[in-house]
């Protein structure tokens, strides 16, 4: 992994994380959107601007690729390098929430 | 159906498109729906049903350059597209449909990226105008180069003004960007310097832009002082300094010669003889030497105007 991906990705914003996430299976950017409103109980609703945005700088990044189109929608999944941000990420937050269990 | 459309006109600078959108939301919370905008920011409403609608813009050239796949995503999320305009594209959601407050951007990550593009489609552009155009033609017209027409002198100042517009789009944008940079970074004491950086340069240049305009303007205030002398056959001008424009009024024939021998040791000088209340027939312009025959082509009133430029010099006019 570049030093690049790993200035722009890691920490990650909590919108990227999610996206990613998602990504392990095919989806468009509003199954996205979906899907995370019903992980988070409707407390997370993301953008379209946000969403567009990050879809077209991570498919750029090479964290995800473009698979098909369905009705002018997009479907992405992530790629392997995507994984391994994700991995990264993951590990980033376990250690967080060792520490906090830890310390409280 | 008068009454029931508006026009408005608005003008938004680049880093303006929240005030922009506040701007059409408070339109239509008062009854009128925007309908489109036209350049340079003339706003066109149509009579509705008072409403809170949320208007946004978004810039984003790959958006535009996929639009089904851009406005669907929009569309699916409950965001009517509008319109484009100048790279952005217009967007509205009432609130009615919302789960608290919606924009199309949920976080500061995602504006910064939208700046970035902005930076990157709109405001690069202008650097290079400003750096490649605006800077050196305001300070070659500035300092006179090639003449020093009162021409060029007009063109200093518009030039002048264009800077200053651009120095304004430029900080403007500077502390919006610097406002959502902060919030994100981590380096705040880099990002600070950088931004220091950047403002002591645009002072800087601000700073000598202005002082080559006043030094270059130093004189205009100066009263001309010259002396105006007629002969039997022609008339003679000796300038101390002369700023501004003298004339000189003469009944002429068809086949009169006019036999000009002017030298300056100081500025520069333009003769126009013409017609009164006409175009000149005839324009010269003169640094340091120069003469010229002008044969009248018909009878008439003339007006010989000599207009100096911190002009210091003899000027000889006979005529035959």
């Amino acid at each position: 992994m570049d030093a690049h991906i790993k200035k722009v990705y890691v920490p990650m914003t909590e919108t990227g994380f999610y996206i990613l996430l998602c990504l392990k299976q095919p989806n468009h950017g509003y199954g996205i959107v979906q899907k995370v409103k019903e992980l988070t109980a409707g407390d997370i609703i993301l953008s379209p601007g946000t969403m567009y945005g990050s879809l077209s700088k991570m498919e750029k990044d090479g964290l995800i690729h473009f698979i098909r189109e369905e009705e002018k929608r997009k479907i992405y999944q992530i790629t392997e390098l995507g994984k391994d941000v994700l991995a990264l990420e993951l590990k980033r937050i376990e250690r967080l929430y060792r520490n906090i269990k830890e310390m409280v | 159906m008068m009454g029931n459309y508006k026009t408005t006109f608005r003008f938004f600078t680049i880093m303006q498109h929240e005030q922009e959108a506040e701007y059409l939301g408070r339109m239509h919370r008062d009854g009128w729906k925007f309908a489109g905008v036209d350049f340079p920011g003339f706003y066109h409403f149509v009579r509705s049903v008072p409403e809170d609608v949320v208007y946004q813009l978004d810039y984003n050239q790959d958006g535009l350059a996929h639009k089904s796949e851009y406005i669907q995503m929009f569309a699916d999320c409950g965001w009517e597209y509008l319109m484009d305009f100048f790279g952005y594209s217009y967007f509205r959601k009432p609130r009615a449909l919302m789960q608290g407050d919606e924009e199309i951007f949920c976080d500061d990550e995602s504006r910064l990226e939208m700046m970035k593009r902005v930076r990157k489609g709109r405001i690069l552009p202008m650097v290079i105008v400003f750096f490649f155009c605006i800077v050196p033609q305001f300070l070659l017209h500035a300092i006179g180069f090639g003449g020093g027409s009162p021409v060029q002198r007009g063109w200093s100042v518009t030039l002048l003004v264009c800077f200053f517009i651009y120095v304004f789009i430029f900080l403007l944008f500077s502390i919006k960007y610097y406002q959502y940079e902060r919030n994100i970074r981590k380096d705040k004491k880099g990002i600070l310097l950088k931004y220091i950086g950047l403002f002591s340069f645009i002072l800087i240049l601000s700073a000598i832009v202005i002082g080559v305009f006043v030094v270059s303007n130093r004189d205009r205030g100066r009263a001309s002082k010259y002396t105006l002398q007629e002969h039997e056959s022609g008339f003679s001008i000796g300038a101390e300094y002369l700023n501004g424009a003298v004339t000189q009024r003469q009944e002429l024939h068809k086949g009169d010669i006019i036999n000009g021998s002017l030298v300056l040791t100081e500025g520069n000088l333009q003769i126009e003889i013409g017609c009164e209340n006409e175009a000149p027939v005839f324009t010269e312009y003169v640094e340091k030497m120069g003469s010229f025959n002008y044969e009248i082509e018909k009878d008439g009133n003339y007006v010989i105007t000599c207009t100096g430029e911190n002009a210091e010099g003899s000027f000889y006019f006979e005529i035959q």
